[in-house]
């Protein structure tokens, strides 16, 4: 992670090529529509959005030069950037925010994964040319994240009404005008995808020429790829790595990046009466007292990940540094489980009570391999204080269904974070009520029932003042960390090797790695020498 | 008063007593190699729990003597509770392991087995441990700390049991049908049954089964539905040679006079055509089971057969296509399989040529 500190007193340097791999091909570099991650990865520097993410989490403002919000907090005002144009050379207004927004709302638009941002939004208005004025229902602090919405132009892809099916596929024919630092060149389907800097880009260029997406779908091909000078990044697995460790050679000249990626896997205990255990509170901490979760960190993930106490992401400012991960004791969780009134009364080497035994069945997503290794191996940990765990692999649509209509006992799975820390959907009770047709309205499946969280994550979304929001997120982390609504394993370590020229490659402190924030690949520059 | 049907030794044609069928087949290195391979295979299958275990062959324990290890042997496993030692060990799965630095009071004597670790105990310190003497891992460790060695021996039962059943059932299933076609002849069998066999030999039998294995609940995944699964979609072969050779016989003279002598249509076909048909049934069966030992080991490979934490030797194998340089999970699985497949062949070449007059040098 060192940077030579001559090279970083020198001035940027304009020039060069980035090249790095995608893993599948883009869907669409349409934003609105997008919902994939790969999509993501290019749109992000065609289009700038209102506010986007800096490297620690904090809202930066892109397009938006600054905002504010009345005294009551029920509307934000965004003033807009000043002299910003599109690729094509007009100029970027107020208009072509509402117009993004609008196509987001409008139902015949495919932005299913857009729109419930915005449910908190009552109307946007265009107050002048820079300036847009978003009006909230009631007032909700999350909301201003809805709006790193990477803004398109009116005056490309405007249609006519009813006639979205111009829209909804749109960018296939015509190529993408956005305001980002990078404009599209090239997109060969399946191939690859070539984007050149932009020359009047507000902040200035980007200090690259270049950046070129190549599509490998195989992450070994990818390595191979890195290594044989066709890439310039490459992403590492963790088995990967233990065998470039021993073969030094093949990491010359890179500079390596580890962080923990912004998602955690967690083990999930169903609480809705449906089965005798996990209503227990004391049967849930032992759950997580017996599971060896550091043990596979250390052994398994070869110390390259990290374990959770909660549904925050590690060190950030809503995350309570007094809450420590439970340690592995599988004689407390024993002693639990003894308190609760589970115990072997048969010999047969599982605990009961009342005529039944302490066994349920762990569902788990078949196609991810790691999460039933893990499963394998917490298996074990249960066995060995009279838990007999059954693993239960489903299909992945099957998986969904099934904890969407919570039809499980307990299942794995992992989580991925937003960019607001609000625990809303995983931890508020009006999130674990079933619809009449049976399935659940939101994340929260395991029918986390704490009047005490609720009130906080009611309040923590009307509070603005970030040491106030903290506070509350603090107090939730305690409490959850005391019922153990879910045993929360650990996030695995994203490693990324980049070659060692590209000066000014940092990485997020927040796990947002090196790409998914702002300004990010902008900053990057390639020594002439070099090139 | 049965008629003896040509395959009697005392009906030799030519007079000169020839070499017995067993001495042919003896007398073919391989053929006897093979078999040696494959009964010390089945010995190994069997007695796995006494060879690679965490479980004691012998104990005292507060004073008691027990042979913990024993209890585990077919049928004891399935009669027999754990007793006070085995569930101490699934509290504490080192518990004897750590016997020479941490001694427990209440252990007098202790004699483990020859690779003191259980197909399914999870050592994390073992993790993706290559092969060495001093580890007592002969055979190194998986990704998740399971002895591979151990997996290997217990993965043995897997293979041969798939393996047989699986033949022992399409054959059942391939000789009524076949011997049905065969001995009835007629529209029976050139509009129906054949026309089915040939169908079903159309399919490429590896796909349908992982078709088959694809629809069925995970939950259900386990040898016998593989087995099962196996031989419901590789029974044509068997089902051909049936036909064919109940239809060459049918007319012969020895069934001839069987029927004049009043037997019935199920008589003839079991006691007098199907003895006399064995050869070629027996000899693609032996080749049939190799097939099947492979066909397991493919779809566990995929990860659709046995599902891990259960040993098999396909899903130990597949482990090498995440960990590339781990030549000891692709090395000692692969060779299991080489072996045992290429031991069935080389049986199977031996009982043709011990079997077969049509074979001869």
């Amino acid at each position: 992670m060192a940077f030579l500190p001559g090279l970083e007193a020198e001035a940027p340097e304009d020039g060069g090529t980035f090249t790095r791999a995608l893993p599948a091909d883009a869907v669409t570099l349409n934003p609105v529509i997008a919902n994939d991650m790969v999509s993501y990865l290019v749109y992000k520097w065609i289009y700038d959005p209102l506010v986007d993410v800096d490297q620690d989490m904090n809202p930066v403002g892109v397009l938006a030069e600054s905002w504010e919000n009345s005294p009551d907090n029920t509307t934000t005002t965004f003033h807009l950037r000043k002299g910003v144009t599109w690729h094509d050379g007009k100029p970027f207004t107020a208009d072509d925010v509402l117009f993004t927004y609008e196509a987001c709302m409008d139902p015949a638009v495919d932005a299913i994964n857009k729109r419930p941002s915005f449910e908190a939004v009552a109307k946007v208005e265009r107050m002048n040319d820079f300036t847009v004025k978003v009006t909230w229902k009631e007032p909700y602090a999350p909301g201003l994240m809805a709006w790193n919405l990477h803004i398109m132009p009116r005056h490309v892809y405007a249609y006519a009404k009813g006639r979205s099916q111009d829209f909804n596929k749109g960018s296939a024919d015509v190529p993408p005008v956005g305001t980002g630092p990078f404009r599209f060149a090239e997109w060969k389907r399946g191939e690859r995808i070539v984007l050149k800097a932009n020359p009047r880009y507000f902040g200035g260029r980007p200090h690259l020429d270049t950046m070129v997406f190549k599509i490998i779908p195989q992450s070994q091909t990818q390595l191979a790829a890195y290594q044989t000078g066709q890439l310039d990044l490459t992403a590492i697995s963790t088995e990967q790595w233990r065998q470039l460790k021993a073969d030094q050679a093949l990491l010359k000249g890179a500079t390596v990046f580890e962080y923990y990626g912004r998602q955690f896997m967690y083990l999930a205990w169903n609480m809705d009466g449906s089965n005798p255990f996990f209503r227990d509170r004391r049967v849930r901490q032992a759950m997580t007292y017996a599971t060896n979760r550091q043990g596979i960190v250390d052994k398994v993930l070869d110390g390259h990940g990290i374990t959770c106490s909660g549904p925050f992401y590690p060190g950030s400012w809503e995350s309570n540094p007094a809450i420590k991960p439970y340690p592995y004791d599988p004689a407390r969780a024993a002693a639990l489980l003894d308190a609760a009134g589970w115990k072997d009364r048969k010999g047969d080497g599982v605990r009961e009570k009342d005529g039944k035994p302490l066994a349920f069945e762990c569902l788990v997503p078949a196609e991810v391999d790691q999460f039933s290794r893990f499963l394998e191996i917490f298996q074990q940990d249960l066995r060995r204080i009279g838990v007999a765990m059954a693993i239960r692999k489903v299909e992945w649509s099957v998986f969904l269904d099934r904890t969407q209509r919570h039809q499980f006992q307990a299942y794995l799975s992992g989580w991925s974070l937003g960019d607001d820390p609000d625990p809303y959907g995983l931890l508020h009770s009006s999130q674990a009520k079933l619809l009449p047709d049976g399935m659940g309205t939101g994340q929260n499946d395991v029918s986390y029932m704490s009047p005490e969280v609720d009130r906080l994550i009611e309040t923590e979304q009307r509070t603005f003042d970030r040491a106030a929001r903290q506070r509350a997120f603090w107090r939730i982390h305690e409490l959850v960390a005391q019922d153990q609504p879910h045993t929360y394993l650990f996030m695995g370590s994203q490693i990324v090797a980049v070659r060692s020229k590209f000066q000014n490659v940092r990485v997020s402190r927040a796990g947002y790695g090196l790409f998914t924030w702002y300004p990010s690949v902008k900053e990057w520059w390639v020594p002439k020498g070099l090139r | 008063m049965e008629t003896a049907g040509p395959r009697d030794k005392d009906n030799a044609q030519d007079g000169a007593p020839g070499p017995s069928a067993f001495q042919t087949f003896a007398r073919r290195r391989g053929a006897a190699r093979g078999l040696a391979f494959l009964l010390l295979l089945a010995l190994a299958a069997y007695f796995a729990p006494l060879l690679a275990n965490n479980e004691p062959l012998f104990i005292r324990y507060e004073g008691v003597a027990r042979f913990t290890a024993f209890r585990g042997l077919f049928p004891l496993n399935r009669l027999l509770k754990r007793d006070a030692v085995s569930l101490r060990l699934v509290e504490d799965p080192d518990w004897l392991l750590n016997q020479r630095t941490r001694p427990d009071p209440k252990v007098s004597s202790v004699l483990l087995p020859p690779v003191p670790f259980s197909p399914l105990q999870q050592r994390l310190d073992d993790v993706n441990t290559p092969p060495s003497w001093r580890t007592g891992h002969y055979f190194g460790c998986d990704d998740s700390g399971r002895d591979v060695l151990s997996r290997v021996l217990h993965g043995a039962k897997v293979s041969l049991l798939v393996g047989l059943l699986a033949v022992g059932l399409s054959g059942l299933l391939g000789v009524a049908v076949g011997a049905a076609a065969g001995y009835a002849g007629g529209w029976l069998d050139l509009l129906i049954v054949s026309r089915l066999i040939e169908v079903m030999a159309c399919f490429p039998t590896f796909f349908l089964i992982l078709a088959a294995v694809a629809v069925m609940d995970p939950k259900y995944l386990n040898i016998w539905t593989i087995t099962v699964v196996i031989a419901a979609t590789s029974w044509t072969g068997m089902a051909r040679y049936a036909r064919a050779e109940f239809m060459r016989m049918k007319g012969a003279d020895f069934v001839a006079a069987a029927k004049a002598l009043g037997a019935s249509p199920l008589r003839l076909a079991l006691r007098h055509i199907l003895p006399n048909a064995m050869t070629p049934l027996l000899v693609n069966a032996t080749f049939d089971v190799a097939g099947a030992v492979l066909m397991e080991a493919a779809i566990s490979f995929l990860g659709v057969g046995v599902q891990p934490p259960d040993p098999s030797w396909g899903n130990i194998l597949s482990l090498v296509t995440r960990y590339w340089d781990e030549w000891w999970l692709g090395l000692f699985p692969g060779a299991a399989i080489f072996l045992t497949v290429l031991s069935y062949n080389l049986v199977g070449e031996g009982v043709r040529d011990a079997l077969d007059p049509r074979a001869e040098e």
